[in-house]
């Protein structure tokens, strides 16, 4: 028989804004730059974790999001991680592809792989579980949900983050959700993993 | 002579997105890859390239690393022995 696993939070953060559960917590007072955004992201959830700075922008959206996640509620070293996106490392790529004819970056370069953002998810939490980072032109609902599910079922992670952290050079759309076995209000479907994921557009 | 080595800190502190630094917070002497500021073999590796580009200076032995990359004032006797 299925097991039901739950929806313990979410968090999306896109057009400059940041949700967590569908409640807005923080949006800039002005309009900022990327860059200046994910830093005032930081600064608001008083992170300090100096290599945060070092990091490309996928994996910083990712620790945000992860972060955000966790305030409650820390997550522990058996939970996994099923990310997905459409643009893989791209940022990082471009950025390398721009200087390489010069003097390649070893920092930028080290980013050229989307899965990092996970890497670096794992060293900040002291995670030591499974990961997976699927590349998908849209955030697939079934495919993201059916493979946590099976995580879940077989016992290869007690507690799942899953959802879709796309970031490319013009936009980025993030929303990662906590999935375990403890019971809310939110039993883990397609339909409420899509209905979270739109939720605040 | 200072100035290479406000420089040097300078340098650092942009390239290696030190945020949490300023020039005023690195002394000469610090450690660089220890407890002081903390860096790691990513930094290394940036500062092998900020040499190269800045101060025309290739590092072609990786043992030396270690003992150049100990301090600013290292890196900074380094350059002017080797500019």
């Amino acid at each position: 028989m299925k097991e039901n696993f739950y929806i313990q939070g979410s968090v999306i953060i896109r057009n400059d804004q940041v949700f967590k559960n569908g409640d807005k917590i923080f949006q800039p007072d002005i309009n900022v730059d990327r860059k200046d955004f994910l830093k005032a992201v930081y600064t608001f959830l008083e992170i300090s974790y100096p290599k945060f700075h070092k990091m490309d922008d996928l994996c910083k959206l990712g620790i945000l999001a992860t972060e955000i996640l966790q305030q409650n509620k820390p997550i522990n070293s058996q939970t996994g991680l099923v990310f997905q996106n459409k643009s893989g490392s791209l940022v990082s790529d471009f950025n390398h592809q721009q200087i390489i004819n010069d003097f390649a970056s070893p920092a930028i370069f080290v980013y050229t792989l989307p899965n990092i953002v996970m890497g670096e998810v794992c060293i900040m939490y002291q995670l030591n579980s499974e990961n997976f980072f699927f590349i998908n032109p849209h955030f697939d609902c079934n495919f993201v949900y059916h493979y946590t599910q099976n995580l879940l079922e077989n016992k290869s992670s007690q507690e799942i983050v899953c959802g879709w952290v796309e970031v490319n050079l013009e936009s980025y759309d993030i929303f990662l959700c906590r999935v375990n076995k403890e019971k809310s209000r939110h039993i883990f479907t397609p339909e409420n993993l899509k209905k979270a994921y739109h939720n605040n557009e | 002579m200072s100035n290479l080595r406000e420089e040097l800190k300078y340098k650092i502190i942009e390239n290696l997105n030190l945020e949490d630094l300023s020039v005023e917070d690195i002394g000469n002497n610090d450690l660089l890859f220890g407890d002081d500021i903390g860096l790691d073999s990513i930094d290394a590796l940036e500062i092998i390239v900020l040499l190269e580009k800045d101060y025309g200076i290739k590092i072609t032995d990786p043992k030396q690393g270690k003992e150049i990359f100990e301090s600013i004032e290292t890196i900074a006797q380094f350059i002017e022995k080797n500019q």
